[in-house]
């Protein structure tokens, strides 16, 4: 009997499991894993992300499959031929600019425009978004900490409000844990038990400003940033890609930061479709010192990157699909340099019409995401796949 | 006078929320703070 049971029990994981299908997406002439591909069922508003190694996991559905890169064409695979899929090819879009008259490009016009117009070009009703975020945090080099979990993303609309309060407009609650790992970072070499909760991380209530992108685009026409520089590096039948940088601004605090980065837009639409902006800093340093040890502790940001993409849903509007922060740092401990490097990663796997959430499972954003993660992790898969490395790590 | 004095108080609890919410406001949306820019992070030592 238990056999029959052990057998029955083997078939329906079998059955649930050949509902996903490990998917890896190459260039067709490189022959180079494709990170950040987009495999997207837009009748359905979901699908999944390769991630580094061009790798993901697809949940098989029925209906057309649409893969989108920014720079490579898209591939439309007809949903009966889904099943049979391993490996998917992208040809890369076609450079235009040598055949076209580049004229000089007014990019804060361009972000303006986006601003002015953000409710017409994106979402601007309330979603949840069924999301995988994950979070690394590297010291010296080796990793810390790793976690990749199922978040629900609620927000009255793509358009921070500028509230204080974000409670009003953005909720996160936390689902199922694939992977957890946590090293506690121990910087005095004495063991104790709050030390693993008790370790570095992004602040969770400065995070969450910026998953929206026109409080990334307001912080590029601040009026201290000064003059953009911008250059038009590509084009194609269907977007243009600008680069630009910022000069070197010091506050009133002592502390100076630039930018820099490249910014796609939608020929059509005028919409920014991939955004990415990194700040440099210098003299960016805090100073603390142990109330227990007395010991100096001096951080030091360097830098930090943002990155944005956003594909298009059945309606024509604009809807964040993937967002990354990574943010370094020198932290000097009791006259010991250490690097130091978090990064956040949200990939949207679904979104959906909702008007409200309820408020269980909410992620308090007082305390660092990695804190209301339970211990015990309670799926072992995930649409997003981690890297051999990572894998590495979460394994040893 | 209760009523009113509470209407007062919930006006004047309502003037400040309104306050501290536009101070960050221009903080953030009008100036260069960091807030404004970029995460910060925590990372605490004894």
């Amino acid at each position: 009997m238990k056999k029959i049971l052990f057998s029955f029990l083997s078939f329906l994981c079998f059955l649930c499991y050949s509902q996903e299908k490990e998917i890896i997406v190459l260039d067709e002439n490189t022959k180079q894993p494709i990170s950040q591909a987009h495999l997207f069922y837009r009748d359905l508003n979901e699908g999944s992300i390769s991630n580094e190694e061009g790798k993901a996991n697809l949940l098989i559905k029925n209906s057309n499959l649409s893969l989108l890169h920014l720079n490579y064409n898209e591939k439309l695979i007809l949903k009966n031929k889904i099943t049979e899929l391993d490996t998917i090819w992208l040809s890369q879009k076609k450079n235009l600019l040598e055949e076209v008259i580049v004229t000089n490009i007014n990019i804060k016009k361009k972000l303006q425009y986006v601003l002015d117009n953000f409710s017409d070009l994106y979402v601007d009703y309330p979603t949840k978004k069924e999301c995988s975020f994950k979070e690394t945090f590297l010291f010296d080099g080796n990793y810390k900490r790793l976690f990749l979990s199922q978040i629900l993303w609620w927000s009255k609309s793509s358009e921070h409000p500028f509230k204080k309060n974000y409670n009003k407009f953005a909720k996160l609650k936390l689902n199922e844990i694939s992977y957890s790992k946590n090293i506690p970072l121990n910087l005095d070499n004495k063991k104790s038990k709050d030390e693993e909760n008790n370790s570095g991380a992004i602040i969770s209530k400065s995070l969450i400003n910026f998953f929206y992108l026109n409080h990334a685009i307001n912080s590029l026409l601040l009026p201290d940033i000064g003059e953009i520089y911008s250059s038009i590096e590509e084009s194609d039948d269907n977007s243009i890609t600008v680069s630009y940088s910022t000069d070197w601004k010091i506050n009133e605090e002592g502390a100076s930061n630039r930018n820099n980065g490249k910014i796609i837009f939608d020929k059509k639409t005028n919409a920014i479709i991939s955004f990415s902006k990194n700040i440099e800093f210098k003299n960016r340093v805090s100073k603390e010192i142990g109330k227990e040890t007395g010991k100096t502790a001096i951080t030091d940001y360097k830098n930090n990157s943002f990155d944005y993409s956003f594909a298009q849903n059945n309606e024509g509007k604009w809807s964040l699909n993937f967002f990354n922060t990574t943010i370094n740092l020198l932290f000097n401990y009791d006259k010991m340099p250490h690097t130091i490097k978090f990064s956040n990663s949200l990939y949207v796997l679904k979104e959906s019409k909702s008007k409200r959430v309820n408020d269980d499972g909410l992620i308090d954003l007082n305390n660092p995401i990695y804190k209301s993660l339970p211990s015990q992790t309670v799926l072992n898969s995930n649409n997003i796949l981690l890297t051999k490395k990572e894998k590495a790590f979460i394994n040893n | 006078m209760k009523n009113q004095k509470q209407l007062v108080d919930k006006f004047q609890l309502e003037e400040l929320e309104h306050r501290y919410e536009m101070a960050w406001i221009s903080e953030v949306k009008l100036t260069g703070s960091y807030e404004g820019q970029s995460v910060s992070v925590t990372i605490p030592v004894k």
